[in-house]
């Protein structure tokens, strides 16, 4: 009984012992650097939210990062302009994304299951050249600034490290409020509604209002994710919530895999890997390369893990880990999932 | 009025190309059931290529008809490499697939061509024509014209030959097509080819009007994809219509209000369609192909 009680616990606080050694390596390993580190924390947190939407409400958004922006902003703006404790703030920041997510949602989940894309697709680009456009309260292209550090109690996030850990300990947090949710009474609900819809409307689940449920949960994780990129760097422009970054998340999710919570986690660390590897190659064969051509990778990252991986990254190792406990004689019966392919659409 | 015709005039052009680009959604949505994003890439293949092939000192009309062929090549790789392979998967992963697609090709075409934009000159050189006290651009004319001549070889297509019928009835019910012996692999491989290849052609007429850019596949994608929603997403030609309908309703957008409407009006009027009548603006062709 003891070890039931404190199992769980120890595998958090290895894994977030993983996370503070990832620290001396990232000096050392090639393509990374503390702020890497930041940042693949920061992404994993938003693209956990994304990965929720897609595993269990079978949604694609493309435009994840207005959500991430609509965190930043409010950041931005409540903590620089009027002074907010930066908790308040990204309390604000995550309502106003819940609920400008459950609005479109609202919209959306009405229609058939394609047009959620396309209709998210639209509304980051509208969330783009809004903050572009609305000079006034966003800075327009320029963007804003004197965005304070972080700060709880007596603890001051002022640096890469102390960025990191903060993000990390969110991630984990993220990761457990997660699991967590899954196992609650609406999470079976989400779990059921994940591997067919029909079913689960067939034993009184709700489908419209959980998917917009967890459509604004999504946006939470992005929210929360924002308001700390706003503090780590202390200036947003709209640059970092166009159509790019939401592909990223989208590449994120995919790639790590969207029937494991670890999914978001696995897929982020192994963006940033492409990424800074790709800003650090392809110049070496094309001269003069110049933009955002790291697409490259990750528009080929989507296309062979869906083609030869289709549940990502944690899928394999989900599927490697089984092999291994059946290969031991230590059967396990493995954890209701939803897969990307299970999901109905009409 | 004449203020308001010269907007309409300067309009019909582009509106024009975004419906070419919106035909290919619904040739590809109606077949096999994917929005593809890769359909504002193919545009922008077919526009790059043609001025790289203009540069490397082709005439025009080699070099434009082998641009659309790389095009069309560029939607057969679609289906072949990406599509096909992951067939028993859901419709969900096919249209992330596509995205791939789409964001390796820009990258791809990022890595080729660079940053800047390019062009080359009107077909035929010359003043503007007046129209009815509008004037209208030599340039105009001709992609209203490939325009008029590509929806009359759809409607022959989908009319006159048997593979047309074929998709027609893909498109009308795709599993009673499958019991008429209709190959839904090779349809798809035909969807994709056609829907690529039309996008080319509204991307080589077009150069002169806009120039081309490496990443004019998305802002072009979700233009025609708003001109197919218009029609109703079942119909060729309700996505002309539909994308004539939003050539015009931008150009009167820019010429009343401001310039910086430009790229709201197409995402307000997908936002309106989606909320209001998602069964599109011309509901009564529903499924006529023709």
């Amino acid at each position: 009984m003891g070890l039931r009680r404190w199992a769980p616990l120890a595998l958090w606080a290895g894994a977030f012992g993983v996370g503070v050694l990832l620290m001396p390596i990232a000096d050392a390993l090639p393509f990374l650097t503390r702020a890497n580190l930041v940042v693949f924390a920061l992404h994993g947190i938003a693209a956990m939210g994304l990965t929720l939407v897609m595993g269990f409400a079978g949604q694609v958004s493309l435009g994840h990062a207005a959500f991430y922006g609509v965190g930043a902003y409010t950041t931005a703006l409540l903590t620089a302009k009027v002074d907010w404790h930066p908790l308040l703030a990204m309390a604000a920041g995550a309502v106003i994304a819940a609920v400008l997510a459950a609005l479109l949602g609202r919209i959306v989940f009405r229609l058939r299951g394609h047009f959620l894309a396309m209709a998210t697709l639209a509304f980051g680009l509208v969330f783009y050249v809004v903050m572009r456009s609305w000079d006034s309260l966003t800075g327009g292209n320029q963007g804003t600034g004197g965005i304070p550090d972080f700060t709880l109690g007596p603890l001051r996030f002022d640096s890469d490290t102390s960025m990191y850990l903060l993000a990390w300990a969110v991630l984990l947090l993220g990761l457990i409020a997660a699991r967590n949710l899954l196992s609650s009474r609406p999470g079976r609900a989400l779990v059921a509604m994940g591997s067919s819809e029909v079913a689960a409307a067939s034993v009184g689940i709700d489908v419209a209002r959980t998917k917009m449920a967890v459509f604004a949960l999504g946006a939470v994780y992005a929210s929360v994710a924002g308001s700390l990129y706003a503090h780590y760097v202390t200036y947003v422009s709209p640059e970092s919530f166009g159509l790019l970054p939401s592909l990223r998340f989208l590449v994120i999710s995919t790639v790590g895999g969207i029937d494991s919570v670890w999914g978001a986690p696995l897929g982020s660390a192994v963006v940033v890997l492409l990424t800074e590897g790709t800003r650090e190659l392809v110049p070496r064969f094309v001269s003069g390369a110049t933009g955002s051509y790291e697409i490259v990778a990750y528009g080929l990252a989507l296309v062979l893990v869906l083609l030869f991986l289709p549940r990502g990254l944690a899928g394999g190792a989900a599927l490697l880990v089984r092999r291994a406990a059946e290969w031991a004689g230590t059967r396990r019966q493995p954890a209701p999932t939803a897969a990307l392919e299970e999901v109905e659409l009409r | 009025m004449s203020e308001f015709l010269q907007f309409v005039a300067s309009g019909v052009g582009q509106g024009a190309i975004y419906g070419l680009v919106g035909v290919g959604f619904v040739i590809i949505y109606n077949v096999t059931g994917i929005i593809n994003f890769a359909q504002g890439h193919y545009l922008m293949l077919s526009a790059l290529a043609a001025v790289s092939l203009r540069e490397a000192g082709l005439p025009a009309v080699p070099a434009l008809l082998l641009a659309i062929v790389a095009g069309a090549l560029a939607g057969v790789a679609t289906d072949r490499l990406v599509i096909s392979p992951a067939r028993r998967h859901s419709t969900l992963t096919l249209i992330i697939l596509t995205v791939g697609v789409a964001i390796a090709v820009e990258g791809l075409a990022l890595l080729i061509w660079g940053v800047n934009p390019r062009r080359y000159a009107p077909f035929t050189a010359g003043p503007p024509l007046e129209v009815g006290g509008a004037a209208l651009s030599r340039q105009t004319l001709w992609v209203l014209a490939v325009t008029v001549a590509m929806a009359l070889a759809l409607w022959w297509f989908f009319q006159r030959t048997v593979v047309g019928k074929a998709m027609q009835a893909c498109a009308m019910n795709r599993d009673a097509a499958r019991l008429q012996a209709i190959n839904p692999a090779q349809m798809s491989l035909y969807a994709f080819t056609m829907a690529a290849a039309v996008a080319g052609v509204a991307g080589v007429v077009l150069v002169p009007i806009t120039s081309a850019y490496y990443d004019m596949g998305i802002p072009f994608g979700l233009k025609g994809f708003t001109a197919a929603v218009i029609g109703g997403l079942v119909s060729p030609f309700g996505a002309l219509a539909g994308g004539l309908l939003l050539g015009v309703a931008e150009a009167v957008a820019v010429g009343y209000v401001s310039s910086a409407m430009a790229e709201g009006v197409a995402f307000a009027v997908l936002a309106l369609m989606l909320v209001l009548r998602p069964e599109g603006l011309l509901a009564q062709v529903r499924t006529r192909w023709a």
